[in-house]
């Protein structure tokens, strides 16, 4: 887990206009607070070595 | 005997008691509907019941049996499907009141292979809305509740399908598993529970969760009927694009095998997690087990297991999204909170994250598939806890207070990111009563030696044949 990574209140709140989400404030608080614990989560492939993994096969499952 | 003991025969056995005509679809189809109007009103574990067509088609199935045209092992057994497969002509509401009203005009692949097995489809069942959460709570439909303690989850995504078959209101269910959805209820309500390789079953006409891992399987009371189930529906799919044409092996055939000289691993990342003690121990007592049955046991490292699950809720969490973007803007206000949060969660991962995360899955994947060069199976806990109680947000795992999700999804999330095929048995109970789950896991493609190892311990244990204390 990318530990160092955060969201900023700033950021959120202007990405949440950029989405339209409802700008209700208890509801936005909530998001907030969900996404802020789950925003390292998302960056969890950060820092990774995935040099051998060849880019075209991203999208495709094996079937082997 | 007593038509209310109909209920409680695994369908192995009442197959053979239909195939003998002892017993008539018609009599167990009956059986079990009056089981349901009992049941139901503790468990929930139906959205739709569909009581005159179940009738009419165990008729049908009483008078082509009658007539020498036995279809096969699934002829006359009665069926729940996860609310999420598409029937013609029933409702499908993937557990959202805003589908209260949609009825496919097709049947999902899955449907239509049960139907052609002589199967009898008694409802659709509950499930966690959209099949988004692993408690099996839902506010629009109701919470599906545990046969074993009614006041604890049944677990989720498909937990009616879990209550169901727990409780005899159904022989056998279909659920699905995108992170654990099939083998976390299946644990907590004491089940057997196959997520299949991905592509092994096809996906057509199922509502989408997560494209990518999203998988389709039997929950049943033994293992011999997740054999006979996936006999069934096992078969490549050209409608469904992630459907693998691979070789169908007849899954019954290995059940006969023993397990000597298998080499069952065991990562020892599995206990770094948190984990409650009683199902620790009932785990460890399980892979002893399959030691004494023959096979050799081996502790082995997992390389990016720990990694795994922030993995695959991220790739969860962007694929529902996407796939549920246009309702969000149209329906927001009406769908279940915490199912609304998380979608919404979603937008927040960039296209960057999603295929970063993409492509260490696919690094995940061949580092998982090097295992199986040492191993021919992996073994450990389905759920590090057994059912908590309805509503909690959060829970103690051993002494670490976790989110109820990554809790309940920390030992299944693994084999939907890499798609290798995993099973869940009973392996005890706790004090207070609950079902403990053992997961046993293969190399893609290979559910045959999953279900033959999974046989093998069930058949050395009694775990399975334990009851829920609810009426007879």
């Amino acid at each position: 887990m990318e530990k160092g990574i955060r969201l900023d209140k700033e950021t959120f709140l202007s990405m949440t206009k950029l989405l339209k989400l409802d700008e209700e404030d208890s509801h936005l608080e909530e998001l907030f607070t969900y996404v802020e614990k789950l925003f390292p989560n998302f960056k969890v492939a950060e820092g990774m070595d995935l040099k051998e993994i060849e880019p075209m096969l991203t999208l495709i499952f094996p079937k082997e | 005997m007593d038509s209310k003991d109909f209920c409680y025969f695994s369908a192995g056995e009442l197959s053979r008691l239909i195939r003998k005509r002892e017993i008539s679809p018609v009599e167990v189809v009956k059986a079990h509907l009056v089981r349901v109007e009992a049941l139901e009103p503790a468990l929930n574990s139906f959205i739709t019941l569909l009581p005159e067509q179940a009738t009419q088609e165990a008729r049908v199935a009483e008078h082509e049996i009658q007539s020498g045209q036995y279809r096969g092992p699934l002829h006359g057994i009665p069926v729940g499907l996860k609310d999420l497969f598409y029937v013609k002509g029933v409702p499908n509401t993937s557990g959202s009141k805003i589908f209260d009203h949609f009825i496919p005009d097709y049947d999902s692949t899955l449907a239509l292979k049960l139907r052609e097995a002589g199967a009898i489809l008694l409802g659709k069942l509950n499930l966690h809305q959209f099949a988004y959460g692993p408690t099996g709570e839902n506010p629009d439909y109701g919470n599906m509740h545990n046969p074993w303690n009614l006041e604890r989850i049944a677990g989720g995504s498909s937990g009616g399908s879990a209550s169901a078959t727990a409780s005899d209101q159904c022989t056998f269910a279909m659920g699905t598993d995108t992170g654990g959805s099939i083998r976390i209820p299946s644990a907590l309500c004491g089940l057997v529970g196959l997520k299949p390789t991905y592509g092994r079953l096809s996906r057509y006409g199922m509502t989408v969760l997560s494209w990518s891992q999203d998988h389709a399987g039997p929950m049943t009371r033994t293992v011999e009927d997740c054999a006979l189930v996936m006999n069934a529906v096992a078969a490549y799919d050209p409608r469904d694009p992630s459907s693998a044409n691979k070789s169908i092996p007849d899954f019954t055939q290995s059940l006969a095998e023993n397990i000597k000289g298998l080499r069952v691993g065991v990562p020892r990342e599995f206990f770094e997690d948190p984990i409650d003690s009683e199902v620790e121990s009932y785990v460890h007592s399980a892979i002893e087990r399959l030691g004494k049955l023959g096979a050799t046991i081996h502790e082995i490292s997992w390389p990016m297991y720990h990694e795994s699950k922030a993995i695959s809720s991220t790739v969860q969490m962007a694929e529902a999204t996407a796939y549920h973007s246009q309702l969000m803007k149209q329906h927001s206000a009406e769908l279940d909170p915490k199912v609304r949060l998380r979608l919404e969660a979603g937008f927040f991962i960039s296209a960057v994250d999603y295929l970063q995360a993409q492509r260490a899955r696919r690094l995940f994947y061949q580092k998982s598939y090097d295992l199986f060069k040492k191993v021919d199976l992996l073994a450990g806990p389905t759920v590090p806890i057994t059912a908590c109680n309805i509503g909690m947000g959060e829970v103690h795992v051993g002494n670490t207070l976790l989110g109820v999700i990554p809790a309940l999804t920390q030992y299944t999330r693994p084999y939907n990111l890499n798609g290798f095929p995993a099973i869940t048995v009973p392996c005890g109970f706790s004090k207070n009563g609950l079902p403990v789950g053992f997961q046993v896991a293969g190399k893609p493609f290979d559910e045959a030696m999953v279900l033959r190892a999974a046989f093998a311990y069930e058949q050395a244990t009694e775990w399975h044949q334990r009851r829920p204390p609810i009426p007879k």
